[in-house]
């Protein structure tokens, strides 16, 4: 679980992971053409990201594609906020999502 | 445009031979997928019914791959919804491998069409589902919100 939080604690990868959220299997091209870093960068994180179990990188055809895990934070989920706050978060959040609408900013 | 595919993975610490048991056992799939459990001969070519207590079917496909204790494969059709189960199957692969104490499973969900109203759906779900699998083999409990078929109702 260390190492799923340190592979969220970066904003560059949380913004991969959104990337796959919204389109699952990238190729590593696909994923650098959505982000001004260099393709090295952008392969580092992944390295990172994959270690931490939250993309899987598999072989389609002759790519590389990668898919976001969400089994991980899941496993979050149940182990730190179903335990303490489950309820009283819902509420919170639903009310910082009303009021935070059509804006999507990282916080 | 590609496929919709869904890949889930995680480690258990078990054996390949339980993993196996609770995937292919309906005492253990009533515990942690919806209460429904699994209905099959395990015969390739034969069905494969998930069903409540009380004997309907929510899901349902063709058994295409039986490898014990390795390699699991079936064409799944979502039978909860009128509208969602005019889809065409897809199909759901279940991949485990030993690592050390624990076990790896690997579960595919693939060959859906580009335009699946199914595939959004499920997402979640098997998230929720493969966790209480976890739980339920490294603890003996299932999560209960994947046993609850309200909780959970229209994901996977």
């Amino acid at each position: 679980m260390e190492r799923v939080f340190k592979a969220l604690a970066d904003g560059t990868r949380r913004s991969i992971l959104d990337r796959l959220f919204e389109a699952d299997g990238l190729s590593l091209g696909e994923l650098c053409s959505g982000l001004e870093m260099s393709r090295q960068a952008v392969s580092k994180h992944l390295g990172i990201l994959e270690t931490a179990g939250l993309v899987i990188a598999v072989r389609r055809g002759r790519e590389k594609r990668h898919f976001l895990n969400p089994v991980p934070i899941q496993e979050i989920g149940n182990r730190w906020i179903a335990k303490y706050a489950r309820k009283q978060t819902r509420v919170i959040a639903a009310l910082k999502e009303a009021l935070e609408e059509g804006s999507h900013e990282e916080s | 445009m590609k496929n919709p595919e869904h890949i889930y993975q995680t480690y258990i610490r078990t054996t390949p031979q339980r993993l196996w048991e609770a995937i292919t056992s309906p005492e253990f799939t009533r515990q942690y997928f919806h209460r429904m459990h699994i209905d099959c001969d395990w015969k390739p070519g034969s069905a494969v019914k998930f069903r409540y207590e009380d004997g309907r079917v929510g899901c349902e496909g063709t058994l295409l791959d039986c490898v014990p204790p390795k390699l699991l494969r079936y064409t799944w059709r979502f039978l909860f919804d009128e509208q969602l189960a005019k889809e065409r199957p897809s199909t759901v692969t279940f991949e485990i491998e030993p690592a050390g104490e624990n076990c790896r499973l690997r579960v595919t969900h693939n060959d859906f069409d580009a335009d699946s109203k199914v595939f959004p759906m499920i997402s979640e779900g098997w998230s929720e589902v493969i966790s209480s699998l976890k739980s339920l083999l490294e603890t003996g409990t299932a999560l209960a919100v994947a046993g609850n078929p309200e909780a959970s109702r229209g994901a996977a």
